[in-house]
């Protein structure tokens, strides 16, 4: 008995030897999607979209009976209302050909068989186009823009209202601002320069006054070309851009559904509106730079910075270039402070810029209020770019969201009215439509001062508003310190509040002690 | 994953720890391992133990106290400093620990608390001749180390570093039973358990919810000059580890590994004493081994149980919350790693008498063979507002190492109350053969569409990707040697007293 025992113990133990233990439970499956082949839409082409599209006018059927466009409610009630900040749109299109003019009312999702199958070839293409970002595949992105582009234009030649063609004709109407032809060959003659793939900063001044003698030419330089092409091409893509995306949120609830990659991806109101701050943004930007004169040729060419660059600060005698070279960035700051002054025939956009402003800051927000939004409806955000809310399955917090729904408040508040800016030390109100009002150069608020000889930088010195001299420059740069009162005996500004821009700030005092302020704050 | 495995350890060691190891009297036992010391990496660990126990009737109360320490280092070097890293865990721990035990005639109870805290009951029940016998414990507790740091040698890195400790919640059940029927004795035990996870603290927390279970069956016979052993053991693991980031009110998730584990291991050991009395024979010793290691890690598809997305762990900040419209990659790894060793080794341990004292020298060398096949996908998810795209890249290591441990010992005893005793060990390779990563990238596009093919297991190769074959590289042996001492090392000092 004692014996069994022993060996039934021990033919346990050598049973689990040869059986060996394994459980079934470890075993690695592979992902579904490993064997998916994607569709290649490359071959798509303008002729075969016309071939669909043609279908539309010999079929007799009308009627869609499903949309790929959801709406993400049950609601039926269709507002009319315009996103939030439209009325302050002062989107206009421009006479330019290449840009499809869009009407400002609202988009509808019921279109016909025909167009929807033209939309879904045209949204894989565009798919293309997007993976090309992710390459970094600048001459795909360029071709397949182009394309894409077309093909949304076309549809739209067929069905203006189709939500889907408005938000695609705007995405890839901004992608398209890549193919822009002087963008392009302005990019060529830079990179068909010596060394141009060098960050080195010699190589890049170089290469970038050689790109700019070659295209200052006739009656034009570089910068007024540059700013045509943004009046003429880039803001009137933009403004078409903003007026479909405005559309788009017109439709309430309005979903755009994509396929890549076999995931599915919903674009909401949380993209959208967003997105269509960013547009208003570059619209500013875009006006920003196309509006004031940032013209700094010295007789159609460039050539004067190399010049100026090789004035050392050991003061010795200047060459006649290096004269000419002084001469022009006195001339810059100087007297006839007409850089960075607002072109007249501008000043009516240059004034837009801070409602642009407002309602890229006010689309923003309304697009993250949306999200926290979502985030209290379960099932809202399945397909969405990120997920809100603050558990372990979703991408950022709620707090972060309102964080930035709060940085958009302030932007706001700041642009809307003078805004107190009050920190422990600092106590400043700042107007900053006030910049927006008037075409100045930001040189008619530098201090007052004077010269005897503009090539010699001693010779410059700090007036009053009489037009005596305080304190020559040389003296001011030598001296380590100076006290707040020093200062405000030796330099005057013409304007302590600075246009408006810092409206109490009334004497020369207000302005130093803010300086101060600012300086212990660093 | 190997956060994981370094939380079921202590669970069986604590297992085993409540089988009468506190015994001895009065002791000091301080052992140190230097695994490898590189430049780029190290990893090396020290304990020192001291313990005491006092019996007054039929209760014994024992306690120690234990300081452990383990460093760990790696240094990564990437095409520059935006991929260059450095990952260091130097964990210094100080463990208390008290156990109280009442044996009565035919049964004893147990407690043993650790400082963790980590709480174990036990009760052992026998018959009065011990032909059967049987026992039951319990623990549970809380593991809260094994803190680490992470810092990129950027600092225009977005996560410039990341500092996290590892903790979770196990619990444990284990049964015995056996019989003793005179030389020979039979044992088998059961032990079931899992982890809770632990994720209140705030800034990021690895954690795991797992379950394991696990098999002992042991055979001893010891004869008067001859004593042989037995033991298989197998324990399988399901893990599911986890990274999370909290701050304020919210909690992500950034990391995910879903893996499981099958150990199966056998080791006969063998002793026979030339002579009678223990005390004063030379003896003589065999041991031999059979180890096999699977790992599985899991596919899971899931949005949020990516194994890696690092997006989800920026902190709080608008760069955050743009980054999933502008620029999100993730990764998703999966595979399997299996690693088998082979382990035979023969001792003798010499017995003299220099006066009073015992003074015992031992040696033991072992020849040992690994095998490891590590056969992994990794696939990298990118995607922004409009596209999304992944890449599978292949990883497959093949290693195969053979080698001595080697072990010198002396141990030094009077007749009652006090010994002392030294061992070093070393590892000597002989053969080392590493197939160097493999590393294929594949777009999933150009992936001919297969037949489909069952859900592989454990025991099976993962499905395979049309591959070319693979580089091959041999690490030379000199570079193996060049390292050995300094690798592979451990020594192990103990004194103890006996009243």
């Amino acid at each position: 008995m004692k014996v069994k025992s022993v060996f039934l113990a021990a033919a346990f133990s050598i049973s689990f030897l040869i059986a060996g233990c394994s459980s079934d439970d470890h075993s690695v499956s592979t992902p579904d999607d490993e064997e998916v082949s994607v569709e290649s839409s490359s071959s798509f082409t303008l002729d075969d979209l016309d071939d669909i599209l043609n279908e539309l006018s010999s079929s007799s059927e009308k009627k869609a009976t499903s949309s790929s466009a959801t709406k993400k409610t049950s609601s039926s009630s269709k507002t009319t209302a315009k996103s939030s900040s439209s009325k302050k749109t002062s989107a206009k299109s421009s006479s330019s050909q290449k840009v499809t003019k869009p009407e400002n009312k609202r988009c509808i999702d019921d279109t016909t068989k025909a167009i929807k199958k033209a939309l879904e070839k045209v949204k894989a293409n565009s798919v293309e186009m997007f993976k090309a970002f992710g390459k970094k595949d600048i001459d795909k992105i360029k071709t397949d823009s182009r394309s894409t582009l077309d093909m949304y234009r076309t549809i739209l030649k067929k069905s203006p209202n189709s939500c889907e063609a408005q938000v695609g004709y705007a995405i890839t109407s901004v992608i398209n601002l890549s193919n822009d032809t002087l963008l392009n060959s302005i990019i060529d003659v830079y990179r068909s320069g010596d060394n141009a793939t060098s960050l080195n900063e010699d190589n890049v001044i170089n290469n970038l006054i050689i790109t700019a003698n070659e295209f200052t030419s006739g009656r034009k330089t570089i910068t007024q070309k540059i700013q045509d092409e943004i009046i003429k091409s880039s803001l009137p893509t933009v403004d078409s851009a903003i007026v479909y995306l405005q559309n788009i949120l017109a439709e309430k609830d309005y979903a755009f559904d994509i396929s890549v990659d076999g995931n599915p991806k919903e674009l909401d109101k949380s993209e959208f509106a967003p997105a269509l701050g960013v547009l208003f943004a570059v619209k500013a930007f875009f006006t920003m730079a196309s509006s004031i004169n940032l013209e700094f040729s010295n007789k159609k060419t460039y050539d004067w910075i190399n010049d100026f660059r090789t004035i050392h600060s050991d003061r010795k005698e200047l060459d006649g270039k290096q004269v000419q070279a002084v001469k022009m960035v006195v001339s810059l700051i100087g007297f006839d402070k007409m850089f960075t002054s607002v072109y007249d025939n501008r000043l009516e956009a240059w004034k837009t810029i801070p409602d642009l402003l407002d309602s890229a800051f006010t689309e923003a927000r309304s697009g993250f209020k949306y999200s926290i939004k979502e985030s209290t409806t379960p099932g809202m955000q399945d397909n969405d770019i990120y997920v809100v809310g603050d558990d372990a399955d979703a991408d950022v917090s709620i707090d972060d969201i309102q964080n930035i729904i709060t940085a958009l408040d302030i932007a706001l508040d700041a642009i809307e009215a003078p805004y107190k800016v009050k920190t422990n030390d600092i106590n400043v109100t700042i107007d900053v439509r006030k910049f927006f009002q008037k075409n100045k150069g930001i040189f008619n608020y530098a201090p007052y001062y004077s010269y005897s000889d503009e090539t010699n930088l001693c010779s410059y010195y700090f007036t009053n508003a009489k037009g005596d001299s305080t304190l020559s420059f040389c003296s001011f740069i030598d001296r380590e310190s100076h006290t707040k009162e020093e200062m405000e005996t030796y330099i005057t500004f013409p304007d302590p509040t600075f246009g408006g821009i810092l409206p109490y700030t009334k004497t020369q005092k207000d302005v130093w002690d803010l300086l101060e302020d600012i300086k212990d704050n660093m | 994953m190997k956060f994981s495995d370094l939380k079921i350890l202590p669970a069986l060691l604590l297992a085993t720890a409540s089988y009468g190891a506190w015994s001895t009297q009065g002791l000091a036992d301080c052992s140190g391992l230097f695994l490898l010391d590189q430049k780029n990496q190290k990893i090396q660990a020290r304990s020192c133990t001291i313990k005491d126990s006092t019996q007054v009737k039929n209760i014994s109360a024992m306690a120690g106290y234990t300081h452990v320490g383990i460093d760990l280092y790696k240094n990564h070097i990437g095409k520059d400093d935006l991929y260059s890293w450095t990952i260091k865990s130097e964990n210094s721990e100080d463990i208390g620990y008290a156990a109280v035990q009442a044996d009565f005639r035919y049964l004893d109870f147990r407690i043993d608390v650790y400082s963790f805290p980590f709480f174990i009951a036990s009760t052992n029940w026998y018959m009065p001749d011990s032909i059967v016998f049987a026992g039951a414990s319990f623990g549970q507790g809380e593991f809260s180390f094994l803190d680490f740091s992470w810092v990129s040698a950027s600092n225009l890195s977005v996560i410039p570093n990341i500092n996290a400790t590892f903790s979770d919640k196990p619990h444990y059940r284990q049964f015995d039973i056996g019989t003793k029927i005179q030389n020979h004795t039979a044992r088998f035990n059961f032990l079931y358990g899992d982890t809770d996870p632990s994720t209140e603290d705030a800034g990021y927390i690895f954690s795991d919810s797992s379950h394991f279970w696990a098999i002992n069956s042991n055979y001893t016979y010891s004869g008067t000059a001859n004593t042989a052993s037995l033991l298989y053991t197998y324990l399988t693991a399901d893990v599911n580890a986890f990274g999370l980031l909290r701050e304020n009110n919210s909690v992500k998730r950034f990391f995910f590994l879903p893996a499981g584990i099958d150990i199966n291991m056998l080791k006969a050991d063998f002793r026979h004493l030339f002579g009678n009395n223990p005390q004063t024979a030379s003896a003589f010793s065999a041991r031999a081994i059979i180890l096999d290691l699977k790992l599985a890690l899991l596919w899971d598809d899931r949005r949020f149980y990516e194994t890696l997305a690092p997006n989800r762990a920026l902190t709080s900040s608008i760069i955050k919350t743009l980054s999933f419209s502008v620029y999100n990659r993730s990764f998703r790894i999966y595979g399997t790693a299996e690693a088998v060793v082979l382990d035979a080794g023969l001792g003798y341990e010499w017995n003299r008498r220099i006066g009073m004292f015992r003074l015992k020298p031992n040696i033991f060398a072992d020849f040992f063979y690994a095998k490891a096949d590590i056969d992994l996908r990794n696939r990298t998810e990118t995607s922004n507002m409009f596209y999304s795209e992944h890449t599978t890249d292949t990883l497959i290591w093949e290693l195969g190492v053979a080698g001595s441990l080697v072990n010198l010992g002396l141990s030094l005893e009077t007749p009652k109350h006090f010994f002392a005793a030294v061992n070093i060990y070393q590892v000597v390779p002989f053969y080392f053969n590493l197939k160097t990563p493999f590393h294929k990238e594949t777009p999933e596009e150009e992936i001919p569409p297969g037949p489909d093919q069952p859900p592989p297991g454990p025991d099976q190769p993962i499905p395979d990707i049309p591959e070319e074959t693979p580089p091959k590289s041999r690490t030379t042996l000199k570079s193996i040697f060049s390292g050995a001492f300094r690798n592979g090392f451990a020594i192990n000092a103990q004194i103890g007293l006996r009243f």
